[in-house]
């Protein structure tokens, strides 16, 4: 088990959610559910048997769900950043991960997907770019990156080599 | 390298954050950090980004300024082995600001939700005996920081 594990807030659909989670990454799986009882009612207010907490990993990466009520909601002050080698990576992310969700948040990588959770889909390579001694050269880079959406590496490519 | 991230968004005490945080779990540190130049959005010399590890896991968080707040949507749930664990990460997550919530759930003087659970909740949770796991959970619901022994006594009297 790991130490830390990233635990999300669901309203009632933690179940779907995670379903959808564990096709979309490699490596994946569901692991414990443990359900609501009778116990406690007045307290969390869940019928009986309602989906509790549900254990997966996303590409090995231990997670956990929770159905909690509508109390709680997804907002960008924590998002998960994907690192991706190629740009047929970051399509198979954006496009998945962005199905249904709010096209609106769309901006420099970042998504929402249909449960409004944030997501970074972003090129490792951006990162080596980003940490280049001359200035000149990530002061392109980041000029490009601003207006873009989904990250287009030829884009910070061509950006990056210009002289 | 880890696939997945998590990415914490501060306002503008990342760097302070990410102090406390190193400093109170094992296997912890600051792996890069980047700060405002000159003329950029936030004060030159603030830390921008940075990558850290807490028990040699990767983070990053970034001071974004004040648009986006910590929610309960997202905790981060701490696996500990005993009650020691527990009471450690509790005391220090806590001080300086910090407020205790319901079933071993908390927030930093940051703002952002911690779940500091024993490995034993989930053993004694799991219990195929329905009235056992139904007294652990009982028991638990009426906890703010979850205490082990309390746990093991609903579940031996159930």
């Amino acid at each position: 088990m790991q130490k830390i594990i990233s635990n999300l807030w669901f309203d009632r659909n933690a179940e779907e959610a995670v379903n959808f989670y564990t096709t979309v990454f490699k490596n994946s799986k569901i692991g414990r559910v443990s359900h609501y009882g009778k116990e406690g009612f007045e307290i969390h207010g869940m019928p009986d048997g309602t989906v509790l907490t549900i254990e997966f990993w996303l590409n090995d990466q231990e997670f956990l769900a929770l159905n909690g009520g509508p109390v709680f909601k997804f907002n960008e002050a924590v998002s998960f950043i994907i690192s991706c080698d190629s740009q047929e990576e970051i399509d198979y992310y954006w496009e998945r991960l962005g199905e249904g969700g709010d096209e609106k948040a769309q901006q420099c990588g970042w998504l929402k997907d249909k449960y409004g959770l944030s997501w970074q889909i972003v090129p490792k390579i951006l990162n080596d770019m980003l940490s280049d001694p001359d200035k000149s050269k990530t002061e392109r880079v980041m000029k490009v990156l601003f207006p873009m959406k989904r990250l287009e590496i030829n884009t910070f490519m061509q950006a990056f080599a210009q002289e | 390298m880890q696939k997945i991230t998590p990415f914490l968004w501060f306002d503008n005490n990342a760097e302070e954050a990410i102090n406390l945080y190193i400093s109170i779990f094992k296997n912890s540190k600051i792996l890069h950090a980047s700060r405002y130049p000159e003329g950029g959005p936030g004060p030159a010399g603030q830390l921008m980004t940075a990558s850290f590890q807490l028990e040699g896991q990767t983070f990053m968080a970034l001071n974004g300024g004040p648009l986006f707040k910590f929610t309960a949507a997202i905790s981060l749930f701490v696996d500990c082995d005993t009650q020691e664990d527990v009471d450690e990460l509790w005391n220090k997550l806590i001080a300086n600001g910090g407020e205790e919530s319901r079933c071993g759930w908390l927030k930093d003087k940051f703002g952002l939700s911690w779940q500091i659970i024993p490995s034993s909740l989930g053993k004694l949770m799991g219990d195929k005996d329905p009235k056992k796991s139904q007294a652990v959970m009982n028991a638990m619901l009426k906890m703010n920081k979850i205490i082990i022994k309390d746990l093991q006594q609903a579940y031996d009297q159930a």
